[in-house]
């Protein structure tokens, strides 16, 4: 499978002076400095969680993140639901979007450097089912394939080899993914079965769960009614393997105090920090939020669709700050399809192509990925595809998971798909300019020394070569707004210096001689 | 094996649970003796006799004929708060129903059509909205498939989940027209996006009356031709390239629509996929392309001549494929097979309605939460694709999981050990009596008690194990007649019920007991 070429993230590096690939989410490494400890660091890849959020129905994405240069097409092509200038809520350093007045959650994200919108994703001849196009997206398939698995399972299967066969085990004694659910998405299928754990109430589940029949096994089945029972026997043991881990996580982890009322995320969002407080080591948490179908009076339902979603979210990450366990998770959202640019005559919209996707949580390196929709360039009203959704599920394999090339090809069904920067850095121009710092000597050669205003605290400081990798290099701090950096150990080579504190972000090159 | 052909047999007793399982909620004893040596096409005729059922009615015995929607000066948040409840009646209803066996083939196959033109509830809210709908399904559950699609396309409730209501010349919505199409017709991949337009524009103008109106009892649709687009609609060459005329006047939409429907029969995928859908219901989720050639196909051609259900679900389900034993076990059971069949299988009748309200309301409440933490609760289908393991894949794995599980194995539980304030009360003594020919022999009595609550044969390693693990634990098998003979000769029913009640309630959580 080819990647299209319309996908390349073209439009970015037209954008952008010059773009950093590689790995980013890797912070100071092993540095053994009190201060550098102090800054905290990117869990190591094996505790690393993804939370995946479902919303279930075709999410409006431009009602959701608004293109604030291009208003005056907007209001002229949706005048029945669009929302008015004044309300959309501002992104920093990021004057062409908004986002959705009830995103107040994801605004908050945002503008604290924990939320990434990739634009306009999608894949090409979009399906306006519900149905397949979930589908696609949960097989990462848009080829009319008998795919049978989902791009989740394979990714565990690939990661768990010959999952459910030896499971639980030292290695992996908790789920490999668990959905806060009866039943469990497509997206958690294995090649075998699904390899998530499907829990409504962690509280009762052990009990429920009860004990496995110990009765020795049906012989002579025709082979739909043999394949039914091993599966359900499979379930019966894993369940009842797991129920004493869950017990015990559920038990020993709190619910945080925080968390919206009557918000059908927050209530699933809840559990999951729950499990991961109480020290689960499950990779995968799978929840979903229903309704985005909004063919009728939309206004209403994606004003309350999307209060939960950016409440829930913020309350999470929160959550999980406190307990001082945010670098271990990210979460991201989907949904089957965007909707149709115009409006329809119901105050509503019509099934449609191009969404913005979510990314949320620790190592967030790039905001905004791609542009606003061009309504200019319309579709047929539709909404053109700028990021293949392969790409944004490329991206968390690759620099969240940690995963190799080689796997995530095969994850991927064959199809190279290009990672887009959520994780890696891109030094945007819409950064401020760096004039109120200093670096010097610069070209340098044993060390430099770093100024910035005072009265700024330090929060983060990163040396990032030109292919991403943050390096780790020993900093001392000389004055409350003044550092050295030791470079005799590192490359002689071109570098950026990050510098992040209470009040702003500055990025200088550097080059080491 | 001729595939189509009529089964002609009378019907062992394993032939005959796999009919009662696959037709209705499962077999009870009664009904397993009542119809012995009967064959499956006048075991079908019997089953599709069932006559109407009551109205439901609330607490008052008031049934929604009775009742407006609140009345006029009732507040808005009592009328939400009434409608709240009186949607939860119907569901409860319904659930109600389902309990007794003699209506176990006409509520499955009404529960599949619910799942076929789905609607939610939570969307509709007008409680005289839904059950209206429920009245049209029921009127065409059997009936000519034509009609059932023209009436559930003017329905009120179907025109507003679907947006029908507000799809106007001036402002199309392509909802119910897409729908209409994928979901209820056709399926995908027959059709292009300009049939959706096109369809979308015949269907202009019908309108769902008086929603929430607190004013009057009468709910309606009606078709207003000022809103409806009369100029021609032209399909593409999935239809021949069909030209709609456009309609004035007041019936012009009813014309258009049935030239629509018409239309979309036309289509050899019509016939076939009802057929499909009706196979993933009533036999096994995956369609071998043999299947297809033999089965499918022959059932899709006789039933495209005239598009009467009936004569089309007796010819399936009486026909030699039917009773092919690699079929035997073919489906999981649904959560409300598994529910329905437990209590049928266990004879637990629902309580009196009209005798014992409150036992009644209290058992079909509980009955009710339990399918919504299984989530299969009626009326409330996901998406209006209807509940996921009848299309997707892995179909009725789907609803299995460790948490699924548990739930099953605790109805059962509770089930056997009794809970008065719902009206569950099995006794075990009598019930192995009601089946059993000989339950003083352990082995005839597992093996019977198999037999009527399993699908799928057991090994005789698997019957010693239970004989002699799970009913006797280890105990000499003569001394269970010896219990047996105690509770039969002297009344003395302690010993024979402490090794019974959880011997069933083992059987009920055997994975074999999730088949179907």
């Amino acid at each position: 499978m080819k990647r299209r070429s319309f996908l390349k993230t073209s439009s970015l590096t037209a954008l952008l002076p010059w773009t950093l690939n590689g790995l980013g989410a890797r912070a100071f490494g092993q540095d053994s400095s009190a201060f550098l400890n102090a800054l905290g660091t990117t869990a190591d890849a094996s505790d690393r969680v993804l939370v995946v959020i479902q919303l279930n129905g075709g999410n409006d994405g431009l009602n959701t993140v608004i293109p604030l240069d291009q208003m005056g097409m907007y209001q002229k092509i949706r005048a029945n639901i669009a929302i008015e200038e004044a309300k959309v809520l501002k992104l920093r350093y990021r004057e062409q979007a908004g986002l959705h007045p009830s995103l107040k959650g994801f605004q908050d994200l945002y503008n604290d450097g924990r939320l990434s919108i990739i634009e306009n994703v999608g894949y090409e001849n979009p399906s306006f089912s519900h149905f397949q196009a979930n589908d696609i997206w949960f097989k990462g398939d848009s080829t009319p394939n008998d795919t049978t698995s989902g791009w989740l399972g394979r990714y565990l299967e690939e990661r768990y080899a010959g999952y459910p066969e030896g499971y639980p085990n030292a290695q992996m004694p908790d789920p490999l993914a668990i959905q806060i659910s009866a039943v469990a998405s497509t997206a958690l299928l294995g090649p075998k079965q699904s390899v998530a754990l499907a829990i409504q109430d962690v509280d009762t589940f052990a009990r429920l769960i009860g004990e496995k029949p110990a009765a020795p096994s049906s012989a002579n089945l025709n082979a739909l009614a043999s394949d039914y029972v091993d599966f359900v026997r499979s379930q019966q043991t894993l369940s009842v393997a797991y129920a004493d881990q869950l017990k015990a996580a559920a038990t020993k982890g709190s619910t945080g105090a925080n968390y919206p009322a009557g918000n059908r995320l927050a209530d699933q969002l809840k559990v999951v920090s729950r499990l991961i407080k109480g020290g689960l080591r499950t990779k995968v948490y799978y929840v979903t939020l229903g309704g985005f179908d909004t063919h009728a009076n939309q206004l209403i339902l994606h004003n309350n669709l999307l209060t939960q979603l950016g409440e829930a979210t913020k309350a999470f990450l929160d959550d999980l700050k406190t307990s001082k366990l945010d670098n271990r998770v990210v979460g991201m959202t989907f949904s089957e399809f965007g909707r149709r640019a115009y409006s329809n005559g119901s105050a509503g919209t019509d099934h449609g192509w191009a969404s913005p996707q979510f990314v949320f949580g620790h190592g967030i390196k790039t905001q905004f990925i791609g542009n606003s929709p061009d309504l200019n360039n319309l579709v047929k009203n539709n909404i053109a595809i700028e990021h293949d959704f392969r790409q944004v599920y490329a991206s968390l394999l690759r620099d969240w998971f940690e995963v190799d090339e080689a796997t995530v090809r095969r994850v991927m069904l064959g199809g190279d798909y290009e990672v887009v920067p959520i994780f890696r850095e891109t030094i945007t121009a819409a950064e401020p300019l760096s004039e109120l710092v200093a670096l010097y000597p610069n070209p340098a050669t044993t060390e430099a020394r770093l100024v910035w205003p005072v009265g700024e605290e330090l929060k983060n400081i990163e040396l990032v070569d030109l292919s991403g990798r943050v390096q780790t290099v020993p900093v001392q701090l000389l004055e409350s707004n003044k550092l050295v950096l030791d470079l005799r150990r590192v490359q002689r080579t071109h570098y950026v210096v990050k510098l992040q504190t209470t009040r702003s972000e500055y990025s200088r090159k550097l080059i080491v001689q | 094996m001729a595939w189509t052909a009529t089964y002609t047999r009378p019907l062992a007793s394993a032939d005959l649970a796999h009919l009662l399982r696959r037709a209705s909620f499962g077999p009870s004893p009664a009904q397993l003796k009542a119809n012995k040596g009967r064959t499956a096409t006048e075991i079908f005729d019997l089953l599709a006799k069932a006559p109407a059922p009551p109205l439901p009615t609330d607490s008052d015995g008031k049934t929604f004929h009775d009742l407006g929607w609140g009345a006029p000066e009732t507040e808005q948040q009592k009328r939400n708060q009434l409608d709240n409840q009186r949607r939860a009646q119907v569901k409860k209803w319904w659930l109600g129903l389902m309990l007794d066996p003699s209506r176990g083939f006409a509520e499955k196959l009404t529960l599949f059509w619910q799942n076929h033109f789905v609607i939610e509830s939570d969307t509709i809210q007008d409680v005289r909205f839904l059950h209206r709908y429920l009245e049209t399904i029921r009127r065409n559950a059997l009936g000519n498939f034509r009609t059932f699609v023209i009436d559930i396309t003017k329905d009120p409730a179907m025109l507003r989940y679907l947006n029908g209501t507000e799809n106007t010349k001036e402002k199309p919505n392509e909802n119910y027209g897409r729908e209409l199409m994928e979901l209820f017709t056709l399926g995908r991949g027959y059709y292009t996006e300009s049939d959706v337009v096109e369809a979308a524009r015949v269907l202009t103008g019908w309108q769902a009356i008086n929603y929430r109106n607190a004013f009057t009892e009468v709910i309606s649709s009606r078709f207003n031709p000022n809103l409806h687009d009369q100029e021609k609609k032209v399909f593409s060459e999935n239809f021949q390239d069909t030209t709609i005329e456009g309609r004035s006047g007041d019936q012009g939409g009813a014309l258009e629509l049935g030239e629509l429907v018409d239309m979309l029969f036309t289509h050899p995928e019509s016939a076939r996929f009802l057929v499909r859908k009706l196979y993933r219901w009533y036999f096994t989720g995956e369609i071998s392309d043999e299947v297809e050639k033999n089965f499918i196909e022959p059932m899709a051609v006789s039933f495209r001549k005239d598009r009467e259900i009936k004569p089309l679900i007796r010819r399936m389900l009486t026909s030699d494929h039917f009773f092919d034993p690699a079929l035997r076990g073919g489906q999981l059971r649904s959560p409300l097979d598994f529910i329905m069949g437990s209590f049928i299988a266990l004879e637990n009748p629902a309580p009196s309605h009209e005798k014992e309200r409150g036992k009644y309301d209290a058992l079909t409440n509980n009955l009710l939460n339990r399918t919504r933490l299984m989530e299969m609760e009626v009326l409330e289908q996901p998406t209006v694709f209807g509940w996921r393991p009848y299309y997707d894949t892995g179909y009725y794995k789907i609803w299995i999981s460790g948490t699924t599980l548990g739930l099953r194995g605790d109805l059962t539980d509770v089930l056997v050990k009794g809970a008065r304030q719902f009206g569950v009360q099995v006794d075990t003594l009598s019930w192995v009596t009601s089946f059993g020919s000989n339950p003083g022999d352990p082995m005839v009595l597992v093996r019977e008690m198999w037999g009527l609550l399993m699908a799928v044969e057991p090994t005789q390693a698997q019957l010693d194990n239970l004989v002699d693990d799970a009913l006797l634990d280890g105990i000499p098998r003569y001394e269970w007649t010896e219990i047996w003979n105690k509770y039969k000769d002297k009344g003395l029913e302690d010993d024979a019920r402490n090794r019974l009640n959880p011997f069933v309630t083992y059987m009920l959580r055997l994975a074999e007991y999730q088949l179907n």
